[in-house]
């Protein structure tokens, strides 16, 4: 209690507007001391932040001695390891060092099923090799060949993100393990190619984050992974602790949520986002709409392509954002696809979103993107992913979704087939709503921050109390849709001048034979909606299109801009332009 | 005296072993130790060489160096060098979760991946892809004909042959199928048996040119894997999630339930003895010698056993 206390202080007394450097810092004293000063609480993350901050030396040999006794955590395990050797040069005791070569050498990492295992495994690898030019590896194979199989991994992974967008995009949690081994990369290898390549990566992903960074530092929109929690609480991702780390967004008297990957990053890269990509992730003046392309996770069975297209939308404002993707099960277990996330003042503990979606599981979607046997692979997730077999879970794709959406207007349609595992949908009303009513003319109306809210529910529900607070909107009817529209507050005279103007919007919607809408928005587009003919044409989707990111498809470059601001990372020639 | 001295020795020969995870209890982030490959002497002691590891799908034997196994395994192909203790990552990052491997006498490997077919001319020093002609790549087994001149791939839609060392591949059986094993038998190399996820079984009798559904085989859950006796031609095993374990004697025509309603993963004869061995989920691996009328343990208590092959001994 004493040590969270002291980094409470530490950062309430940062200045007004604390520098990146006062930042990191903050993040690196809260790692090396919030487990106290007994080494035996020491993990072998405070043996890093200690190492960096160059305290306890001694102790820090002996315990690292001790915790190498037994290593666990694969890739998880690496990244920690790679930091400890790369910030213990000249500080470790030559038995440390001799330990932790043996268990480089003993200890055999699996190499993991998906992109941030695999870049988190080659980074640290690559870095961990680069230290030990003449160790011997659990892989079998000499430093430079685990370097130059690592930077064969880089190089590809890029080369694909470049074509076809990220697979594992856009998480609230995962961005962190991302950020991280492009951190190591870009800090510590000494590969002036691979530095540079990791250096402009790096900034790829952080550009991606900061254009859909709600004003408080809340990455919003669909993600391909998300958890439990942060589908909920917005606030409460890694990415929130990047935000804050990188441009001093969010709640300044903050503790770090969720340290560990921001601290890692904070411990390797100096990098620090250049000022056009500051306005990008601050500047939340106007509207605007984001178009990205992003790719699927690796699809190994049921499909002709590894890699299906993701076709994403959000729309910014400063109050609020909403976001989707085409629906479908893009993504295993912890695809989050559409939602309006509402900006408030202090955004922890908050439930500020709003959503629909129809829980899924199925060994067919397990199979599609794992490949262990089926029979025993659902039991195998639900180990760790505790409620992707509830009928009551908030995250997960659905085949049966279809969405399409223009501005703040949302249209999603469900065609579940009869004898489908969960035969229903939800809708998430938070706790956290500041008016909730329920209108004759079949609209349900709402405010969460200074964001109304008017959801239509395509056919008959029931409300459930939920145990956070909150209220589950059921409904069992196997055709079923929900349209919904955002708007300010400021636009509107009162919330019944709101609720007024959206019962005047034309609308007719029908669920047999199939789902259908048509529907004209609040901003006057009409949208003709049948599940099955999405009328949203996605040939030659971009990359990247916002007024703050252009990369057109085919093309291997990222204009950042702002205002008179202009930096294009050019990957052709591996050079950034200002 | 003689027969009891070679029974002695035929017994003897051979050493079983098993890859696999131990996952009774087991939650993320925690360390999966004896997980990954073990052996079983002639007197039943397993010893576990190598590294833990949690994912060693399958193995083979060098046929030119027996004490060397390759492993397909989660980190791609690994050479298990001296008996399984000295291990080396052949493949590189384009080669991931391997499913299956095989060997033959020249020296070429093949490893079936979830997204094709990696081949290695020189013992897995070097790769390349070998897949043209899957009609879907994910591949789960990958198995060399006795004589060398054919491949068999037991893949998502099927089974598929291939005569050119796996330059091109043609559907053979089991159109749309995802077939989990495919083997070969030890007496009549032209019979082959293929098992697949929705419970059939299927048979080639012309050396995996032509296949037909096994109908006697019931149809009751996905089948994992089918072993031949290697003493007896007509007595084959099928092993599988709540089918347990299937037993013919008479080759294929009638079928007994000898292990009802177990979740079996693996399915193995000893070479010598008959003795049948079924892993059974996240239980142990029980063994038989009386067709399945009792069985008994034989270690590896509570995991996924995901491959059994009996090799024969090879000196230290």
């Amino acid at each position: 209690m004493k040590i969270l206390l002291c980094t409470l202080l530490a950062v309430t007394a940062l200045s007004a507007q604390p520098t990146y450097e006062e930042r990191r810092k903050v993040l690196i004293r809260y790692m090396a001391d919030s487990p106290g000063p007994d080494p035996q609480r020491w993990g072998m993350s405070t043996l890093a932040a200690k190492l960096y901050l160059r305290e306890d030396t001694a102790r820090v040999s002996t315990r690292l001695s001790e915790l190498l006794k037994e290593p666990s955590g694969d890739m998880f395990w690496m990244f920690v390891a790679a930091a400890v050797r790369q910030l213990g040069e000249g500080q470790l005791s030559p038995k440390a060092l001799a330990d932790l070569r043996h268990a480089w050498k003993t200890y055999f990492p699996y190499r993991g099923d998906t992109e941030n295992h695999w870049l988190l495994y080659y980074a640290s690898l690559y870095i961990a090799s680069q230290n030990e030019p003449n160790a011997e590896w659990f892989t079998g194979k000499t430093s430079q060949q685990n370097m130059q199989e690592a930077k064969d991994y880089v190089k590809h992974w890029v080369n694909l993100t470049l074509a076809k967008g990220q697979g594992e995009y856009d998480c609230t949690h995962y961005i962190g393990v991302y950020l991280l081994p492009l951190a190591y990369l870009a800090g510590w290898s000494k590969d002036p190619e691979l530095k540079q390549l990791s250096t402009m990566m790096l900034e790829y992903v952080a550009a991606d984050m900061a254009h859909e960074l709600l004003d408080g530092g809340i990455y919003v929109g669909s993600h391909a992974r998300t958890d439990d929690v942060q589908v909920l609480e917005k606030y409460a991702g890694v990415s929130s602790n990047a935000a804050w780390l990188l441009y001093d967004l969010g709640p300044r008297e903050k503790t770090p949520l969720q340290p560990h990957y921001m601290t890692f990053y904070a411990l390797s890269s100096p990098w620090q986002p250049p000022a056009v990509l500051h306005k990008i992730a601050t500047d939340r003046s106007k509207s605007y709409l984001v178009r990205e392309k992003k790719r699927t996770r690796n699809r190994w069975r049921f499909h002709d392509d590894k890699h299906g297209p993701v076709y994403k939308t959000t729309y910014m404002t400063p109050r609020y954002a909403v976001s989707s993707d085409q629906g479908g099960v893009l993504q295993p277990i912890q695809q989050h696809s559409w939602d309006v996330t509402w900006r408030v003042d202090d955004p922890r503990g908050v439930h500020n979103t709003l959503f629909t979606t129809h829980p899924y599981s199925s060994a067919h979607e397990l199979q599609t993107y794992f490949t262990p046997m089926p029979d025993y692979f659902l039991d195998e997730v639900l180990r760790s992913k505790k409620t992707y077999d509830s009928p009551d879970k908030w995250i997960g794709g659905s085949p049966y979704e279809q969405i399409i959406q223009d501005q703040d207007t949302v249209i999603a349609l469900y065609d579940i087939p009869a004898g489908t595992r969960f035969p229903h949908i939800h809708g998430f009303f938070s706790k956290d709503l500041l008016q909730l009513k329920e209108d004759p003319s079949g609209w349900i109306f709402a405010q969460g921050g200074d964001t109304y809210l008017a959801y239509f529910p395509l056919a008959p529900y029931q409300w459930k109390q939920m145990a956070n607070g909150g209220r589950e909107l059921f409904s069992p009817h196997l055709k079923n849709g929900a349209i919904v529209q955002a708007a300010d507050k400021s636009e509107f005279a009162s919330f019944d001048d709101f609720q007024a103007k959206i019962r005047a919007l034309p609308l007719k919607h029908s669920t047999a034979p199939t789902p259908q809408v048509d529907f004209t928005t609040l901003r006057g587009k009409r949208l003709q909606f049948t599940y099955g003919q999405s009328p949203i044409s996605r040939t030659n989707w971009p990359m990247f299109d916002s007024p703050f990111l252009k990369q057109a498809p085919g093309s291997r470059k990222l204009e950042l801009r702002h205002g008179n601001l202009r930096r294009v990372l050019d990957f052709d020639n591996l050079k950034i332009l200002e | 005296m003689f027969a009891l001295v070679f029974l002695a020795i035929t017994s003897a020969d051979y050493e079983l072993w098993a890859c696999g995870s131990i996952t009774k209890g087991w939650t993320p982030g925690q360390n999966q130790n004896a997980s990954g490959l073990h052996r079983r002497d002639a007197q039943g002691a397993w010893t576990h060489p190598g590294y833990d590891h949690p994912y060693i799908n399958a193995i083979a034997a060098d046929p030119r160096d027996p004490a060397t196994l390759y492993l397909a395994s989660g980190n791609g192909m690994i050479r298990a060098r001296s008996n399984g203790t000295q291990w080396r990552i052949m493949t590189g990052w384009d080669m991931t979760e391997g499913n299956g491997v095989a060997a033959d006498s020249k020296g070429n490997v093949y490893l079936a991946l979830p997204d094709g077919i990696g081949f290695s001319p020189d013992r897995g020093n070097t790769w390349t892809r070998r897949e043209t002609g899957l009609r879907r790549k994910y591949t789960q087994a990958i198995r060399v004909a006795k004589d060398e001149t054919y491949l068999v791939a037991a893949t998502e839609s099927g089974v598929f042959r291939s005569t050119d060392q796996g330059l091109h591949w043609t559907q053979a059986g089991a159109p749309g199928e995802m077939t989990f094993d495919v083997v070969q038998s030890p007496h009549n190399p032209k019979h082959w048996v293929a098992v697949a996820q929705s419970g059939n079984a299927y048979q080639s009798l012309d050396a995996a040119v032509t296949w037909t559904t096994i109908a006697a085989v019931p149809k009751v859950h996905t089948l994992y894997n089918a072993a031949f006796d290697p003493q007896k031609p007509n007595r084959i095993v099928l092993g599988g999630w709540q089918t347990g374990v299937l037993l013919t004697e008479d080759g294929g025509t009638t079928w007994k339930s000898i292990l009802p309603n177990a979740q079996v993963w693996r399915v193995t004869v000893h070479p010598a003895t008959g003795a049948i061995y079924a892993y059974v989920h996240e239980k142990e691996l029980l063994h038989s010698t009386d067709n399945g009328k009792s069985w008994t343990s034989a270690g590896l208590p509570g995991g996924v056993i995901r491959d059994l092959v009996f090799l024969q001994q090879v000196a230290q």
